[in-house]
């Protein structure tokens, strides 16, 4: 264990527990007495072994700039763990290290620079922006490249989840971006784009300096921020453009930028960006922009697109101000070689080009191979006023993809049991047929609600869901309900039931006629013998499977018995 | 001046007349008290100086201090002090205190003529600081 880090209530309370070398290191690291630090710095030439690596540790735990600098001119003989103890008392060696910079010489300057860069000292960044903005040579280099590197992952460091333990780096951030600040203002002096980009990278979307600048085209340094913007491929810039995106009052030049740019690090992280509907100022941002260059090339969407980006690509599209046949031109290319998740998206977008053309297109993907891309397009379908939607949309309801029957569903909405109940009584005959047989298909609830509506302990509701079933040719389906109601203890009920029972084919529903032949009332009876006839006429039988319509244009109404009291007069 | 003597006299001889009062005092009756006084701030500021000298919280620059702090550590009697005192100072070494770091100084061979017959005894000290 190093003296300097061992525990001193071990020293206290067991003292044959460290060595007496470690004893000597440990009064030496701790001792107020500052003739230590020389003594130490005298123990560095032993260049290895206990009393190098105790010295080392030692003078790292001494609060002395000159034992500092000493360790730090060892830096480049140093092990891993010999740097790790060094690391770990970076925390005192601020005023040393700012000392290597600014004044030590080329080994020491570069022992700094290599410590600095190891621990990630983001409070030595003030020193190194100085260092940076002086005249072009070795050393400013050096200190540019590790400014960008440190101020990097302190913005890493920021946006991670990480809990934070010690010091925040929020609060870094404010002292470093400072510096970086009045860097930034004194741009004309040293005109370094790297000092701007570090200062891009920590500032974020909402810093009031960079807005400012950014709203200034005279500032000093505005062509040179927003060239950085318009090429920088670091993942932080990057990151403020597309933060920008979802930001209010987003200053013109970086839509601008966000435009044209088509490098491939900036179009990934555009399209990684989890577009929200419900944001309204990147709805607004995106409703300013009149192009996105790069979804231009219709073929490198199609083929170097992944299908994530293809999807994310044609939606950001479909937000952005631009003309409509800039937007069908992206659409149709990825109907036709998109993805599977690129067409969805690319139908869905197409919500927001009206007309003709989309039209076309619309239709086109009905056609697609792809149940998720045909419902996508029936979705659409019945706004868009097609002639002849409704009755493709029921034939969809068949369709054999369950994605794509569902859409259609969800477009015939209004065709629900409950709307088609609620206007029963208002329908004429006609309309109760060719409306039942559409809510019968849609609704696949009706058959239940309509067993239900049977079991109804009020009379007329009952003879109403008679009626129902008979307009939306449920009565094969019902049989059993309505052989249940032979023995309604309504008199009417039952004559009905018996009367509609004849389109009934199931051998239960004959005997169970047989048996209504016997009921009390001569009504029910009649209209149980009348069924009974039907059933039996080879004519009806075929009726029975395929009832002819009551009316013409209807589509398949059971004919009232002549004898058989109307449902309707009993209603 | 002259005014102030008179009456200084004057106001001295007032008690000589009192039944009880003894034969008149000097300011040579006064020395016996001064030297004592001397001799406590004397005492006083040696014990001072001394607790100065071995309070080894204080900040200071001191390296002879440093070096009487690490025998304290390591409980060194006088002569072991001395001997390694001496030895700092026949190595010609910057800090006293390096002797405490320097084991290869201990080392039989190399000793000042001086040390030579205390081989054995530093032997033994380097044993006691070092391993």
């Amino acid at each position: 264990m190093a003296p300097g880090t061992h525990d001193a209530r071990t020293s206290c309370l067991n003292p044959d527990a460290v060595t007496p070398l470690q004893r000597t290191f440990d009064a030496l690291a701790k001792s107020h007495n500052e003739a230590a630090t020389p003594t130490l710095i005298a123990a560095l030439q032993a260049g290895g072994g206990p009393i190098f690596d105790g010295a080392i540790a030692a003078l790292c735990h001494r609060r002395a700039k000159a034992g500092h600098t000493a360790v730090l001119r060892q830096w480049n003989r140093l092990g891993r763990e010999q740097r790790e103890v060094v690391k770990r008392g970076r925390c005192r060696m601020g005023a040393a290290l700012r000392e290597a910079v600014l004044q030590g010489d080329d080994p020491l300057f570069r022992a700094a620079m290599e410590f600095v860069d190891e621990s990630g000292d983001f409070d030595l960044i003030p020193t190194l922006v100085v260092v940076a903005e002086q005249a072009n040579d070795e050393r400013s280099r050096l200190a540019v490249e590790l400014t960008l590197r440190l101020v990097d992952q302190l913005s890493d460091w920021m946006a991670s989840d990480e809990p934070v333990i010690g010091r925040d780096p929020h609060t870094i951030r404010y002292c470093v971006l400072e510096s970086l600040e009045r860097s930034v203002e004194r741009y004309h002096q040293h005109e370094r784009p790297e000092l701007l980009e570090a200062f891009i990278v920590l500032a974020g979307p909402f810093s009031r300096t960079l807005r400012n600048i950014l709203s200034a085209p005279h500032h000093a340094c505005y062509q040179a921020l927003v060239e950085v913007l318009a090429t920088s491929a670091n993942p932080s810039v990057l990151r403020l453009l597309t933060d920008m995106l979802s930001a209010s009052e987003t200053p013109h030049v970086v839509q601008h930028v966000i435009s044209k740019r088509t490098d491939r690090p900036f179009v990934d992280a555009l399209l990684s960006i989890d577009f929200d509907d419900d944001n309204p100022a990147m709805r607004r941002n995106l409703a300013q922009l009149k192009f996105l260059a790069c979804c231009e090339d219709t073929v490198l969407v199609c083929t170097q697109f992944t299908p994530r980006q293809q999807a994310a690509a044609v939606k950001l599209l479909a937000a952005t101000g631009a003309g409509d046949d800039y937007k069908l031109m992206l659409i149709d290319a990825l109907l036709k070689h998109g993805s599977v998740e690129g067409r969805v998206a690319a139908c869905r977008a197409l919500h927001a080009v009206p007309g003709q053309a989309g039209n076309k297109l619309l239709l086109h993907a009905l056609d697609d191979p792809e149940g998720a891309v045909q419902a996508a397009a029936v979705r659409q379908l019945r706004e868009r006023k097609i002639p002849g939607t409704l009755s493709r949309l029921v034939d969809l309801v068949s369709s054999p993809l369950e994605e794509v029957a569902a859409a259609a569903r969800e477009s015939l909405s209004v065709f629900s049991f409950d709307n088609y109940a609620a206007r029963f009584d208002v329908m004429d005959e006609g309309a109760r047929q060719a409306v039942g047989v559409r809510v019968a298909k849609v609704d696949r609830t009706t058959p239940a609600r309509l067993r239900q509506e049977l079991a109804h302990s009020n009379r007329r509701q009952r003879l109403r869901a008679l009626q129902m079933a008979a307009a939306m040719e449920m009565l094969p389906t019902l049989a059993d309900a309505v052989v249940e109601r032979l023995q309604d203890e309504d008199q009417v009920v039952r004559a009905a039931a018996a009367d509609l029972l004849r389109f009934c084919t199931a051998s239960d529903v004959r005997n169970a006629l047989l048996t209504a032949l016997g009921d009390r009332s001569a009504a029910v009876q009649l209209a149980a013998k009348n069924s009974l006839a039907a059933l039996n006429s080879p004519l009806s039988a075929a009726a029975a499977k395929s009832p002819p319509p009551s009316q013409p244009g209807s589509a398949a109404a059971p004919p009232a018995a002549p004898d058989a009291l109307p449902i309707k007069e009993a209603i | 001046m002259t005014t102030l003597l008179t009456l200084s006299s004057l106001l001295a001889e007032i008690g000589d007349n009192f039944p009880q009062s003894g034969p008149r005092r000097s300011w040579s009756d006064l020395g016996a008290y001064g030297i004592a006084a001397v001799i406590v701030a004397i005492a006083a500021a040696v014990a001072a100086q001394l607790r100065k000298r071995n309070d080894m919280s204080e900040h200071c620059d001191k390296p002879w201090k440093l070096f009487r702090e690490l025998c304290q550590v390591h409980g060194l009697d006088r002569q072991s002090q001395r001997l390694l005192a001496q030895l700092a100072r026949e190595r010609r070494l910057a800090q006293p205190a390096e002797v405490f770091l320097w084991s290869q100084g201990f080392a039989p061979e190399g000793l000042p003529p001086a040390l030579q017959h205390h081989a054995a005894r530093l032997e033994r000290l380097r044993q006691q600081l070092f391993e």
